[in-house]
């Protein structure tokens, strides 16, 4: 029995010793990613510089052309949206971003399913933090969602989990340069087949996701945050984004709405989907929301000249 | 216990260790030990449901007992299987009944509804009610002696690795077991119960929650995808039912066999039948034969005219359907599996005898009839069902298919096809290409970690329940 127990103990070492070496290696190869999602979520969490950053789901990166938002407010952008995620990712991802400086302006792109409401299984939000867990901060986020995760994250292997293939192929042949900043536009025209209204039976409010959000308020004084609604062809429920509503009220938050905006609810012209903008609607809405935008940059820009916020900007980026 | 949990992961080298610290010579405080954890395991989950095992438990040991030389024997008997069955009809098909009588009356003109009951359905309930009602049976048909330990017949009724989901065993396999004098530790066992473990996970986490994401997007907003996205969305529900059964199954024989049990086999590759007959000596073997020992035979059989076998068998689907819900549909579905059996008896076309291309398009046959009828059992009611069956012969948009980021069609396409490779050498090659259990110890050692890396860089680690569970 003793030897039989010795040998079932050396495969689990032999197993714990192939973790730590693969978990070595992938961290390795994230950092050499010359493109794709992978390059581009180590460029968020680790090497952002701009001073507006997007974010939000999919309606983020497919939605806000950071180069229209650059050359009409001056000020340097980038689209850290990723699809299927929320509130969740972007409070892990801001944590990191602003443990290295304060963006000046960050605007969110709300989707209701993803930032305020409760849906899908929380943990599948954790994905693309898994490789950070180690850093200051994020632990706690994994915690918020489910205590046994820390757990299973002290496997190094399990933290680049269902993306191993996708770090290989950006390491080898990456799917896409970055050119855009982080904008993904769609090409293409509506699919009516896709136009799948999101109807939420009885919305129950999903208190970790409302309480990133206030997280990522309340991180620093330093940046403005706006909150976007992009638009959707077939409009939405105004009801669903009542909390955002109230909170931006209480913290005084410029929200703008543009869901049920008539230029776009129920315009073929300007989607791919029901929930998508496609690279004509994404410009098109960037640049409205620019134009309501100067007014919140104008002020950013003059309050950085201010000596307290530009103490702040100075200290953080030392 | 939830098999792909950290709970698992944690529990259950201590149960492992702590059982084999008892001596072998000690084997009813190993049988009590065992009962301990079974129960608290089973209270886990809401503790007042472990009362409902136990009532079962007490019910049927105490109306075998009674069997035992009394002249109203049926009496006995109809007693026990009535409140025995009573837990179940109560907590799991008492809203169906209420809602389908209240409608069938409502068509009559007359309105009258009962309150429906608004309880959690204990877990594993009709398993190992099934189970216990067939030791009654056995013991009544004299095919098995009554139990007269306690101990012993409560473990059997409520072991922790096939409570949940079964296999649902038969006394006569594991009650002599319990009782017999067990080996300290019987190595091979062991060895192999950690390798039917290590399958059963990667079939559920690599294999069967992976293709469940496709599933879950498609098929639950079928009507916004078209009709080939659907029934690729089938398809992998019929991979997925079967990855994330059998994988339970494996998982829970494995259990058993690293404490020395051996457990019923529930699945013999399925999906390689070449009839729906030849599927259900494959497909949760433990339950058609429960069917056949306790349903179909009883009401005679084969040995009965053509008209009353093919009677008997679709009754025998009927109830099978009835057991896995209290629902149109999977009655719809026990329906259709009835009735193909028929029609194949009817056509002697229960067996192949057509050379290996015959067989091929057999296999094939079978697998899209079963396919089709796993929608049925998959979708939440009849309208839903017809309305994926409709929507997959609308060729309106047949160029678009829904596909998934390349990352997780590969992930996809990797699981499947690892478990489509071994189950295809299990079939027609069964000596050769064994890794698992290879001869060469390296070659052994390299599959077991690779499978595990495998786990670990391709699973879905949500610990999503079985689907067999809420059965």
């Amino acid at each position: 029995m003793k030897r039989h127990l010795f040998k079932i103990a050396a495969f689990f070492l032999i197993v714990v010793l192939l973790d730590l070496a693969t978990g070595m290696v992938f961290s390795r190869l994230t950092g050499c990613a010359r493109g794709g999602d992978t390059a581009r979520n180590e460029y968020i969490c680790n090497k952002t510089s701009e001073d507006i950053l997007v974010f939000g789901s999919s309606r983020a990166i497919h939605h806000y052309n950071p180069l229209i938002i650059a050359d009409s407010l001056g000020l340097t952008c980038y689209n850290c949206g990723q699809d299927g995620n929320g509130a969740i990712l972007n409070y892990g991802r801001y944590h990191l971003i602003s443990q290295r400086y304060h963006p000046k302006v960050v605007i969110y792109d709300v989707m209701p399913l993803y930032d305020l409401l409760t849906g899908e299984d929380n943990r599948k939000f954790l994905g693309w933090l898994r490789p950070y867990y180690d850093r200051p901060g994020i632990d706690s986020v994994f915690a918020w969602v489910d205590p046994m995760e820390k757990y299973k994250m002290m496997s190094r292997m399990y933290r680049y989990n269902s993306r191993f293939l996708q770090i290989l192929s950006d390491c080898v042949r990456p799917a896409q340069e970055d050119a855009l900043k982080g904008f993904q536009p769609i090409d293409g025209t509506l699919d009516t087949l896709k136009i799948n209204p999101e109807v939420i039976e009885s919305p129950r409010l999903d208190s970790l996701k409302i309480s990133c959000l206030k997280r990522m308020i309340d991180e620093t004084d330093a940046t403005r945050f706006v909150f976007v609604v992009s638009p959707y062809w077939y409009g939405m429920d105004d009801r669903l984004i009542a909390p955002l509503r109230d909170l931006c009220r209480q913290r005084g938050i410029l929200l703008l709405d543009f869901s049920n905006d008539p230029k776009y609810v129920h315009n073929d012209d300007y989607f791919i989907d029901g929930v998508h903008l496609n690279a004509r609607g994404a410009d098109e809405f960037t640049r409205d929301l620019v134009k309501r935008l100067k007014q919140v940059c104008a002020e950013v820009v003059q309050d950085a000249m201010s000596p307290r916020l530009a103490a702040i900007s100075f200290s953080k980026r030392g | 216990m939830v098999y792909n949990s950290i709970n698992f992961i944690v529990l259950f080298p201590l149960i492992f260790l702590l059982y084999y610290v008892i001596p072998a010579r000690y084997g009813k405080a190993r049988n009590l030990f065992l009962l301990v954890v079974s129960y608290l395991l089973y209270m886990q989950w809401k503790p007042v449901y472990a009362l409902m095992l136990m009532g079962v438990t007490v019910v049927t040991y105490w109306a075998a007992l009674r069997l035992n030389g009394t002249r109203r024997s049926r009496a006995v008997v109809t007693a026990g299987v009535l409140l025995a069955l009573l837990p179940l009809v109560l907590f799991k098909y008492f809203n169906f009944i209420n809602d389908s009588l209240s409608e069938a009356l409502s068509l009559a003109g007359l309105h009258f509804q009962l309150p429906g009951l608004n309880w959690a359905v204990p877990i594993g309930i009709s398993f190992f009610t099934f189970q216990a009602l067939g030791y009654l049976w056995d013991v009544y048909y004299k095919r098995q002696e009554a139990e007269r330990d306690f101990l012993t017949y409560a473990l059997f009724v409520s072991f922790f690795p096939s409570i949940l989901s079964g296999p649902i065993n038969k006394a006569s396999l594991v009650i002599p077991q319990l009782k017999a004098l067990r080996p300290q530790y019987d190595r091979a066992k062991v060895t192999e119960g950690l390798r039917l473990i290590l399958w059963g996970m990667f079939m559920k986490v690599v294999v069967a929650d992976r293709v469940a994401l496709y599933v879950d997007t498609v098929l639950p907003n079928y009507m916004y995808y078209s009709g080939i996205s659907c029934f690729v969305a089938s398809v992998c529900y019929t991979i997925q039912i079967y990855a994330d059964f059998a994988g339970y199954s494996l998982m829970a024989i494995g259990v058993g066999k690293t404490l020395g049990f051996e457990l019923t086999e529930n699945f013999r590759r399925p999906y390689f039948a070449v009839s729906v007959t030849d599927f259900w000596h494959r497909w949760h073997i433990s339950l058609s034969t429960w069917l056949k020992d306790y349903i179909y035979i009883p009401m005679g059989g084969s040995r009965c005219s053509r008209l009353r076998n093919y009677w008997n068998i679709f009754v025998t689907f009927l109830v099978s359907g009835v057991w896995h819900g209290a629902n149109w549909t999977f009655i719809v579905w026990g329906c259709m599996h009835g009735i193909c059996q028929i029609v194949e008896k009817m056509l002697n076309q229960q067996r192949c005898r057509y050379g290996m291309a015959g067989k091929t398009v057999k296999v094939i046959i079978t697998f899209l009839v079963v396919n089709f009828a796993w929608i049925f059992f998959r979708m939440p009611t009849l309208g839903d069902a017809c309305g994926v069956i409709a929507r997959i012969f609308d060729l309106s948009h047949a160029h678009a298919v829904f596909m998934p980021t390349a990352t997780d069609s590969a992930l996809m396409a990797l699981g499947v096809g690892m478990l489509f490779a071994k189950d295809f050498l299990d079939e027609f090659f069964p000596c050769r290409c064994r890794l698992l259990d290879n001869r060469r110890a390296v070659v052994r050692w390299s599959a077991a970690v690779v499978t595990l890396v495998l786990i670990l860089l391709c699973g879905v680690f949500s610990a999503d329940q079985f689907i067999y569970a809420k059965f």
